[in-house]
Parts: C-alpha cells; structure tokens; sequence
C-alpha cells in the first residue's frame, strides 16, 4: 500500500474542496480543469496530481465530455504513481473509439509499458491497449499480446489471453494468422487457474460459431480441468462446469468419477456454481446406457441428490436469487414430478417477499401435489385467493384449478377443489368470482361428473360476474350444464335482450355458441328459438368483431340448411368424449418444449419459458453440441506428460518396426511399412497433395505421436461406405490415397489403425489414430489427428479427412 | 458473459457505468440504463414483457403506476436481457446478449456490491461517489471484457491502489438500531488496513478483531389457533475479519449435530442442509464437527443452514374476532413470548391489514406486562393497517392489543377474510432457536501473543412470522 498520507483538503490551489467533484458543470469548466492540468507537471505532491485527474475524471462519469483534454492528459501518462496511471488508462479506454486519431499517439507508451519490469504495469498497459478497440491498431497490438502469452507473471498472461479474444473482436484475420488458438490450448496448462480459464473463456467464445459449438474438448482436456476444479474461484468453476454437458464420458465408470469429482461443488455456498453442477450432472444422466426409462430414473436420483442444497439455497439466497432458483426448480419439478413434493412447505408464500417470487411459488406449488400434500396446498392456497395483491389471488385460484386439472391431488380433490372455487364464485369480489368461473370452466371439461355440483349457482352468478373473461367462462358453463339447469334460457334471454350493452366480443362469442348448445339439446328447442333468433339477427349485422359475425352466419347457414333433429342427434355424438384422467390437455401438453428447456437448464431459458432461439440475437446464438465420443487417450497408453519430449523434426530413415504399443492388447502390426502402392487416384484436392513415398518407423511413430500433447490433437468421424471392414479392406483404400497404415488390429468390439501421411511440399507429417466401432449399424471412423511442425491448420487437416472420407467410400 | 455493467441510484441516476463490448446499436449507453429505470420503476405485474415493449415509450410517466416489483432479469425492448439487484437502495445492473446462466449474474453482481462495500466501508450512493475511482479500479480487476476475473477481497489487495474515503455511514434502516443486535455486517470499516472506521490513517498496530455472528431468520406461520402450519429456520454464520496477517482459524459447532432430515440420527441440532464457503475446508467436520478456514478479508458467509420441522417458536400468537354489531368488530390479540425470561424480544413491530375502504374508525388499546418498554398502537388510514409497536417484550410475558373497528357498512364474509394476516417482525439478541452453538473459535496455531478480538453474537430476527386471522 502507498505511504498514507493525509487527504488534501480545502488548502488546494485552484480547486475546490477535495471531494466535491460533482459540482454542476459551469462554462469555462473544462478551461479550468485544463489549466490545472497544465501545473500537473510542475505539481510535487502525489496526491495533488492525483486529484487534478480525478478531477477530469469525475467530469467524465458524469457524461460531460472532457476529450478536449486529450493531448493534457496524456502528457500525464509516464508517471510512476499507478493510481495515476490507472485513471488515465480508464479516460484512454472511454475516449478511444470517439477520438481514434488521439488514441494512436500513445500507442508508442503503452506498447513501452508493455516491457516494463512492473508485471502490474505491463498487464495494466496491455488491458489499455486492446481495450482501445481500434481496428487500426491491430498491428500494434499482436506482437505485444503474443509476447505476453508467455510472460513470467500469471497476471500479465490471463490479461494477454483476455487480449487475444479482444483482438479476435477487433479483426478476425490477423487473429487467424497469428495462430492465437494453438497456443490457447496449450496454454491450458498453466500452472495459474486464472490464465486456464480465461483460455477456455476465450476458446469458447471464439469456436462458438463452429461445427463443435464451443472449444473442442476431449477427454484429456476435460478430464486435467475437472481434476483442477477445487482451484479455480466460483465464477472459473462455472465456466469448467459448463463444459462438461458437451463432453460424452468414456464409460459409465468415468461418468460416475466424474459426479463424485463434483459432489463437493454441491455444498458451496455460491449458486451459479451449484446450478452448473446440477446442470452437469443431468447431462452425465443422459449418456447413461439404458432406455429412457432408465435414463429417467437417473435423472430422478440425481434431482433427488440436489435437492436438498437447491432448497437450501432459495432460502439463503437474497430475493433476486431465490426468482431464478424457482423457476429451475419448477423446470425440474416439472421434469421428475414428485420428487421436490416432501419439501412443499418451504414454497409457501412468505409476507414480505417481492411479488414476483409470490407469483413463482404459487405457480410452483401446484406440482408439488400429491394424495398426501395437495390438501395442505390448496387450503394454502386459498388462503393466498384472500391476499389484497390482485394478481396474486388471481394465481392462486388458478394454481388450485390446476392441481384438479392435473390429476395429481388424489380421489376427491377434485371435488374438494371444486367445492371451494364454488364458494369462491359467490364471493362477490370482481375479480376472484371472474377467475374461479374460469377455473370451473377447466374443471369441468376434466371431470363432468362434477357438473351438478357446479350448475346451481350458475345463473345467480351471471348476474354479478362483470368482468368478461368471468362471464364469457358462465356463459360456458352454462351450455355445458344445459341440461340440468332448468332457468338457464331466461337467464340468457335478459343478455340477448340487451346485447347492444354488451361491449366483450369473447363474451358475445360465448353468448353466441352457449345459446345454439341449448338449441340443440333435446326438448330445449322450442324454449330457446325465438331467443336464439333474435341473437343470430342482432350478431349478423353486429360488425364490432369478425369472429363473431362469420360464426353468427355459420350457425345461421347451419340451422337453415339442416334439419332440427339431425344435428340434435349428431352434434351431441361428434362432441369429444371427454379427456381421461392423468391425461393433460392437448393446450398444456408441452413436453417438447420441457426437453428443450432442459437441454438449455441454468440459461435464460428456464427464465423465460422458451428456448433461446426465441429471444437470443442470431449472432450471440450457440449451439450446443456435444463432442464425439472419442478418446485420444487409448485406454492403455500412458499419460502423455511422463514421456520422452518430441524427436526433432527431421526425415527419418527407414527402420525396423518395433513394437510399439506392446503394453495395448493390439495384435498384428503390419510387417512394416509397405511399399508405395501405384498412385491411380487422381488428387481432386489441389492445395493438399500426399507424398506417396513416405516411410516412417513404428518407433518414430510413437514417439513423435507422445511428442505431441493430446490436446493439440484434431478429432473428427469419417462415415464408412464399405460393406465389409476388415483391416486389410481399410488399409488398401487408404494407401490409395497415401495414407500410410503402420500398424492395425481388431479388437473384440473394433478395429484399431495407426495410420501417418505426409504433406509433400512441406514436409509436415500427419499421424492418425483409427477406430472403428464393429457394431454399428452405419460405421464411422473415429480419427484423431496430430500434425507435426506449427503449421497445422485446420484448412489442411479437413482436406486430409476429406480425402480420407473419399477413399473410404 | 455481460455486456455492460452500471450502478444507479435510487433516483435513478447512473453512478457508474462501464460498457464492455460496444453496441451495435450506436446508442448512448445512458438512454439505455434511463429506459431500464423507467422500466423497473414503474414496472406492471399485469402486462406482460411483450406489450409493455410498445407502450414504454408512448405513456407518459404520469399515469403510469408501479403494480408489484420487477423481476430480477427481463428483456428489454433492445433484445438484450438485463439483469439488477437491489442493494441499499442502489441498483446494481448488467445486461448481456447471449443465453447466460441467470444466477450466474446475480451471482457476480452481488459479488461486486459485496467488494465495493468491503472496499469503501459502506455501500450508498455517497459512499460510491467518493470513492468511483476505487471502484472503477475494483471493476477493472473484478471483469474483463465482460468476464468475471479476480473476484475475491483478499485477492484484489494486490491489485488496487487507491484508498477509500469513508464517509458517514446512513443510520440503518428499520430493524437494527439496537446496537446489541447489529450484525457484523453493520461494521462499517474498509478492509484495506490503513484506514480505520473514522477515516484516519491508523499508524502502525491495528486491532486484531473478528465479527462473527449466528443469525437465525424464522419462519412461522400460525392459524388462528395457535397452531404452527409451517415453520422454518434459515440460519447462517456470517463473519467479518480484519484479523491481521490472516491465520488460520478452526471453528467448532455442537458435536451432536446432525445433518439430513432422514438420516436416522438423533442430536440436539438437527439440520436438514448445510452449505458452505469455498474456503471452508471440511476434512474434520464429519468427525468433530469443526471446521478451518483462513478468513478471506471483508464480509463473508461461512455457512448456511437451514432446519424445518418442530422448534420452540419465541412467540405465540393467539387472536380472536368478534362481531359486536353488524358494523363493529372486535379483535383481541394475544401475545406471549416463550424465550426464557433474561431474553428479550426488541423493536417488535405487529402488524394487521385491514380493508381498504370500509373502516369507519379504529381504536386500539393495550394491555401490557411490566417491563415492556414504550409500547404504542394505532389504526394507519393510508397504509390500511393496524400497527402496534413495542421497543422491548421480555421473555415469559404476555401482551394483549384490544382493537375496536367500526365499519361503515355491515361486515361480510369477504370484509372479515381481508383482515389481516397478523405479521409480527422483531430480534432477539443473544438467542438462537436451533441451538446451534459455536463451541469454540481459534487460532489454529498457538502463536504467543496474539489474541485477536472476538466478538460473537447470536441474533435471532423474524423473516416472515405470520399469524392468521
């Protein structure tokens, strides 16, 4: 910490009192605050220069613009008093984009501060320079960004990698030239956790439009961050957690290592973390081998195992998290119903919650019913329909229709439910009689038999109901329950007669269909003709709404040109019969876009309801991919960091091939490399052109394999048209294109090839390990990919495999 | 992660601002943060996101009315979604573009209004003012291009040069007057070691101290028999340390706790779940129900626990109503506080909605047990509730508020059910519920002479403790 000093109060020259820095802003301000900045040079105490730039700087936070400051204030630059020196970086940064021409005169002093001896001040001054986010100093920027890759500091590294994502924002073709990528993923490595993630961060973000939707991972990435997981801070584990859905475990033993890795993540008090985790967990579930009611069944154990740390964290959380946790754990309520039912009574209102974490939870409780809970729910429930929060009692009312709805509450719930919405209905509070109305409506539909249990109030009730929703939903009830509802056409005939006070085109609609239903039930006719008459009349010439003038002239073409009997007999026939239990309706039933919402679980999208595409901008759009099931690391082999480093590059002369993979069950090594087959196949590629005369040892082999870290390796699927593999039908297609086999074997469940090309201009050698799954119905070829030399792009390499795609045909 | 990042006071007003990745759109950062204000001021449960879009430009402000509280994280007309917490009146935002996890975020954003406090000693609109260049400096380390980087007091140390400037801090809102019950979150000292509390330089020696606290949240909701429907503790143990050179400290609870609801176990503690700090190591805790943990700087939480099922509740509640007349009810509330009698319950507030719009009149008289302090009740016409104060209610006595409420039209079924809730808030200093109990805190090495202070409170506060009517 700097030597304390006491703050400079009113004695300063020229300025007022040390912290009113927000005074109004006079004319002649800037003029003043130049002026001082002119004595900054002159100016000894440290903390008076300090406060003449705090001084413009608080100007421009306030939105004032200061930039005719600009030549003053970075005069002030070389200094050695950071604190200065920060506050100038922050002003550069703010101005650079309005001001490009100024920003570029000190690019000569931060590309110099860049080499300071200070780490602070070279990661500082490399901040400020890609931060200026000027397409015009992109040349400045490389060299200094690729030589603080490799800093000896951690801070100026992970602000170098922060640097190069800037730089592929800035201009996506120096930032592939300069091969930014190779060395990111090499630099996955670094000993600091902050520098790892910032590489993932980073890889992430500048892969995402890519076929892998991400940074391709494969199991020896993904297994070195897991195993690193309890360094990183909160927020890193959160970005290492979110590779791990994209990742397909080797075996269900390592899915499961995987899960015991990261139990512990699941009691840390941070939720981003935890839902990450859950996240992760649920995606491990689906790579289980089993049916999908095994996979289900997975899932349920898994929600059951978060629970407990889930619940813990609503109630710890503040209020803003406790809204994003509900409705997760109403996603995951929904996904595995019953499995948070024990925990109902922590999703009760509470009084002094904000309103939107009341309306959550009531929209959550109705999942949490079953025969044992849902009594206790709905008596909570109605307690809410009494709250003085309009929306929130009109919530509750629904919430309660939906566990009768849903089947879940148990014999008689419905009943009971709908015994209370009846009470509710003669409240005579507008909008909780409208609300239970259309919750009956609901309840009806599902369960007919309730229907003379509802009817009695109903015509009572169409007097006082006002809002339209509530009448529109009578008005239903009451052609529903015709039938046993002897005054239901006088309690009509009083709207129809003053229909043109009625203003709601839905309630006219329901006036409209409720009637007709009368009409056609039997012995209603003669009651109902001369009403219904007036209607079709006054609803034909009615020309506030179309829905309601076309189904006016429906009924009325329907009833000219059909006799009375015959649609009495028929209608009744053709109406639905009505829905099961425990089948939902076809309106509600929406598990294609549950599954959506779970396969984007801890996005924007369990917020929102709906899948990202909906709501996310096409270019910040994506997609999520999971990578090949591949696994560089051939389960024998050992791990690459305890052998030898990489043979130097060079030719190598022909040798005898030992056994190099003795210690894999690998069988039957070719004797050796065979001689160059005639080269018949005419090269359709131009720029990659195989040599057809390339030898390599299995020992070469080997060791430049180890010598190249699996992380650089290159994974893709080549589909397999031949009709009958074996390892001498494979090796012949690719030595026709001069892919060179070294050694092949057929295991029990598949074959194995190690199989090496080499480009013929530079000499760069490809070495490509092989699988190919004997069961599978359409085969592929799992290759990975190693490339000699730096030269590796990926332009080289997808021609490789296409010419391998090609042959293998 | 996020594209920009703002501070907005109360007012509304942008305190800080930083954008991270540019717009497209070209618009200045400020009309959209001026739009997002607007939008949370003045936010309406009945609309949804959709058509609000259209309307937040064309009504004027005037006739708009604020219907409920806005949700943490929406979308805004700009397609971008924003997210905010509220902190001490200050609204901390972000928004960002992309399909983010949400909790994340907030995550972040309270990680930020934590570190500002433990940087500048208080968290408000003044304290920030003072010192935006301190926090322009904690931003610029805490999130990089829109990621979040060094996110940890201790760990920005290195980092940051500027010194705050304390400023008074606001006298607490509300509940924590009594300064026997303050939390360790109402020290208001920065965390970097040079300025003390009054804002002097220390010189030399600081005091080696650590707050720590239990703090227990309950949870009740009573029918109007007396009868507990539901109840729920949320507790944490929370510290701040200003323990010089940062030695490990072990912590030790009741030995008999148990956690897990089904674990078949048997204690005088038992919680249903535990979370922890992730500094917290855990090695012992199964075993001796210790921990260790060398303290991270500033405020922090070490751990959560939460406990539903039977405890003894503080206080009972038993009302009762009756109609007088057909315009006069009478309503009796009965209080008895169950704590051993040398606790006490302090800044009680008992609260009781009646209906809007048909109370005629209501007085209310007391009835109160010695050793009550100032005791008040009275009908609040505006607010449409019954609110009856008290500044101590010692344990093992009884109160009983009589209210007489003359109706100008008769009472129905549907007037009655809008009386209350009876809510009750208060604090009961030195007291927890569960019983859970810090056994000892150390210095897990014996160093000769260093004692650092240690002040540990138990607080128990009411969260949400609801009677019915």
């Amino acid at each position: 910490m700097a030597t304390p000093q006491p703050p400079p109060p009113q004695q300063q020259p020229g300025g007022p009192p040390g912290d009113s820095y927000f005074t109004e802003s006079r004319k002649g301000e800037i003029n003043e605050l130049r002026n001082l900045l002119r004595g900054f040079a002159t100016e000894r105490d440290p903390m008076r220069k300090r406060d003449i730039i705090k001084k413009v700087l608080a100007y421009m936070t306030l939105g004032i613009d200061v930039s005719r400051l600009f030549t003053e204030m970075m005069l002030a630059i070389e200094t050695r008093d950071l604190v200065i020196k920060k506050m100038i970086y922050l002003y550069l940064t703010n101005y650079a984009r309005t001001h490009p021409e100024l920003a570029q005169m000190c690019t000569n002093t931060l590309t110099k501060d860049c080499a300071n001896d200070d780490p602070m001040v070279r990661g500082l001054a490399l901040r400020a320079l890609c931060g200026l986010n000027l397409p015009q100093m992109v040349e400045y920027i490389s060299e200094p960004l690729r030589r603080s890759l490799s800093d000896g500091h951690a801070y100026v590294r992970k602000t170098a990698v922060m640097g190069v994502l800037k730089l592929y924002h800035l201009d996506r073709e120096t930032f592939e030239s300069c091969g930014f990528v190779d060395i990111l993923y090499d630099m996955l490595r670094d000993p600091d956790a902050s520098v790892v993630v910032n590489c993932v961060i980073c890889l992430n973000e500048v892969m995402q439009k890519s076929p892998a939707g991400g940074m391709t991972i494969n199991r020896a990435i993904m297994l070195h961050l897991l195993n690193r997981i309890h360094e990183f801070n909160e927020f890193a584990q959160v970005q290492i957690l979110e590779l791990v859905p994209r990742y397909i475990p080797a075996n269900e033993e390592e899915g499961y290592q995987i899960m015991n890795l990261l139990d512990p993540v699941l009691s840390t008090s941070g939720s981003g973390a935890v839902m990450a985790t859950v996240r992760a967990f649920l995606s491990l579930a689906d790579q289980v081998v089993g049916d999908d009611e095994h996979k289900l069944q997975m899932k349920r154990q898994i929600v059951e195992r978060v629970k407990p740390s889930l619940v813990t964290q609503i109630s710890s959380g503040s209020s803003e998290m406790m809204y994003t946790l509900l409705k997760h754990v109403e996603t995951l309520a929904e996904a595995c119903p019953g499995v948070f039912d024990d925990e109902y009574r922590q999703f009760y209102v509470r009084y002094n919650e904000p309103t939107h974490v009341k309306y959550l939870k009531l929209a959550v409780l109705p999942r949490l019913a079953n025969p044992d809970t849902a009594p206790d729910i709905v008596s909570e429930l109605a307690e809410c329909v009494h709250d003085s929060n309009v929306k929130m009692s009109r919530l509750a009312v629904r919430s309660m229709a939906r566990i009768a709805c849903g089947g879940t509450g148990g014999p008689g719930a419905a009943e009971a439910i709908a015994r209370r919405l009846l009470e509710l209905l003669d409240l005579n509070v507008e909008h909780v009689s409208s609300e239970a109305a259309s919750a009956l409506t609901l309840i009806v539909r599902k369960h007919p038999t309730l229907k003379p249990m509802v009817a009695p109030p109903l015509t009572r009730s169409l007097k006082y109901i006002t809002e339209p929703s509530g009448r529109a939903s009578v008005l239903y009830l009451l052609g529903d329950c015709g039938d046993i509802v002897p005054a239901a056409p006088y309690a009509l005939e009083k709207l129809i007669d003053s229909y043109d006070r009625l203003e709601d085109a839905g309630v006219k609609l329901a006036l409209l269909t409720t009637t007709m239903k009368l009409f056609l039930q039997q012995n209603r006719a003669p009651e109902v003709q001369r009403m219904l008459g007036r209607l079709l009349a006054k609803a034909c010439d009615d020309v506030s709404s179309q829905d309601l003038h076309d189904r006016a002239l429906q009924y009325y073409r329907l009833l000219r040109n059909t006799d009375l009997h015959t649609l009495q007999t028929t209608i009744p026939q053709l109406k639905a019969n009505y829905i099961p239990e425990h089948v939902p309706f076809a309106e509600e039933d929406d598990s294609a876009r549950q599954k959506l919402l779970m396969e984007e679980f801890n996005t924007l999208s369990v917020l929102y309801g709906k899948p990202s595409v909906h709501f996310i901008a096409p270019e910040y759009q994506v997609k999520y991919v999971k990578m090949p099931a591949e696994h560089p690391l051939s389960p024998g082999a050992p791990p690459a960091q305890q052998l030898e480093t990489s043979v130097p590059h060079q030719e190598q002369p022909i040798g005898a091939s030992a056994p190099a993979y003795a210690d894999v069950d690998l069988l039957g090594f070719g004797d050796g490399p065979s001689p160059s087959h005639t080269p018949s196949v005419t090269q359709s590629i131009s720029s990659l052109s195989l040599n057809p005369s390339v030898n390599l040892s299995g020992d070469d082999y080997q060791s430049r394999w180890e010598g190249i870290s699996d992380n650089d390796a290159h994974v893709s699927a080549i589909p397999m048209g031949m009709n009958s593999i074996t390892t001498d039908s494979v090796e012949a297609a690719l030595a026709s294109v001069h892919v060179r086999t070294i050694a092949s074997g057929e295991l029990p469940t598949e074959f194995k090839f190690f199989l090496y090309a080499q480009e013929s201009t530079s000499g760069m050698l490809f070495l490509i390990q092989g699988n190919i799954e004997k069961q599978s119905a359409e085969p592929l070829m799992i290759a990975t990919i190693k490339v000699t030399g730096d030269m590796a792009s990926s332009e080289l390499i997808n021609q490789l495999i296409s010419t391998m795609t090609t042959a293998l045909q | 992660m996020i594209h920009n990042f703002f501070v907005l006071s109360p007012r509304g007003d942008t305190i800080l601002a930083k954008q991270y990745r540019s717009s497209e759109m070209g618009a200045h950062e400020r009309t959209h943060t001026e739009a997002f204000f607007r939008k949370i001021q003045f936010w309406d449960d009945t609309k949804s996101v959709a058509e609000d879009a259209e309307d937040i430009s064309t009504t004027s402000l005037e006739n708009k009315k604020r219907v409920g509280d806005a949700p943490p994280v929406f979308v805004m007309p700009d397609g971008l979604t924003y997210f905010h917490i509220r902190r001490n009146g200050l609204v901390l935002g972000a928004s960002s573009a992309r399909n983010v996890s949400p909790n994340t975020v907030l995550e972040l954003l309270s990680t930020i209004a934590r570190i500002f406090k433990d940087y500048c000693g208080t968290l408000s609109e003044e304290a920030l003012r003072k010192n935006f260049i301190l926090c322009y400096e904690l931003l610029d380390e805490m999130i990089d291009f829109g990621y979040p980087q060094v996110t940890r007091t201790e760990n920005l140390k290195s980092f940051v040069y500027n010194e705050p400037i304390v400023v008074d801090s606001v006298p607490l809102t509300g509940n924590m007057v009594n300064p026997k019950t303050a939390s360790a979150a109402a020290v208001h000292k920065p965390v970097i070691s040079s300025v003390s509390a009054n804002g002097r330089k220390t010189t030399g020696q600081q005091n080696s101290e650590i707050f720590v606290d239990i703090l227990e949240r309950l949870n009740v909701l009573f029918s109007n028999n007396g009868y507990v429907l539901n109840s729920t503790i949320d507790g944490c143990i929370q510290m701040k340390s200003y323990l010089a050179g940062n030695p490990e400290l072990r912590l030790a609870l009741n030995e008999d706790l148990v956690i897990g609801k089904h674990s078949g176990k048997y204690g005088s503690v038992c919680v249903d779940d535990m979370n922890f700090n992730d500094c917290v190591n855990r090695n012992e805790f199964e075993s001796a129900r210790t921990l260790s943990f060398i303290p991270p700087d500033g405020e922090f939480v070490v751990l959560n626990y939460r406990i539903t099922g039977e405890y003894p509740t503080p206080f009972r509640i038993f009302p009762s109503m009756d109609e007088v007349s057909p315009t006069k009810v009478e309503i009796t509330v009965l209080i008895r506080a169950e704590m051993p009698s040398n606790h006490f319950g302090a800044n009680v507030l008992v609260e009781m909605p009646m209906p809007q719009g048909v109370v005629a009149a209501a007085s209310c008289s007391l009835i109160n047990a010695p050793g009550t302090g100032h005791a008040s009740a009275e009908y609040v016409a505006a607010e449409h509730k019954i609110v009856w104060t008290m500044k101590k209610f010692p344990g093992g006595a009884e109160q009983t508020m009589k209210v007489k409420v003359t109706l100008n039209k008769p009472c129905t079924t549907q007037i009655r059910r809008q009386m209350g809730p009876i809510n009750m808030c208060f604090e009961i200093p030195m007291y927890n519920v569960s019983n859970l109990q810090v056994r000892y805190l150390r210095v897990a090495e014996n160093m000769v002479g260093y004692t650092p202070y240690r002040w540990v409170r138990y607080v128990t506060q009411s969260s949400s403790y609801v009677c019915r009517l």
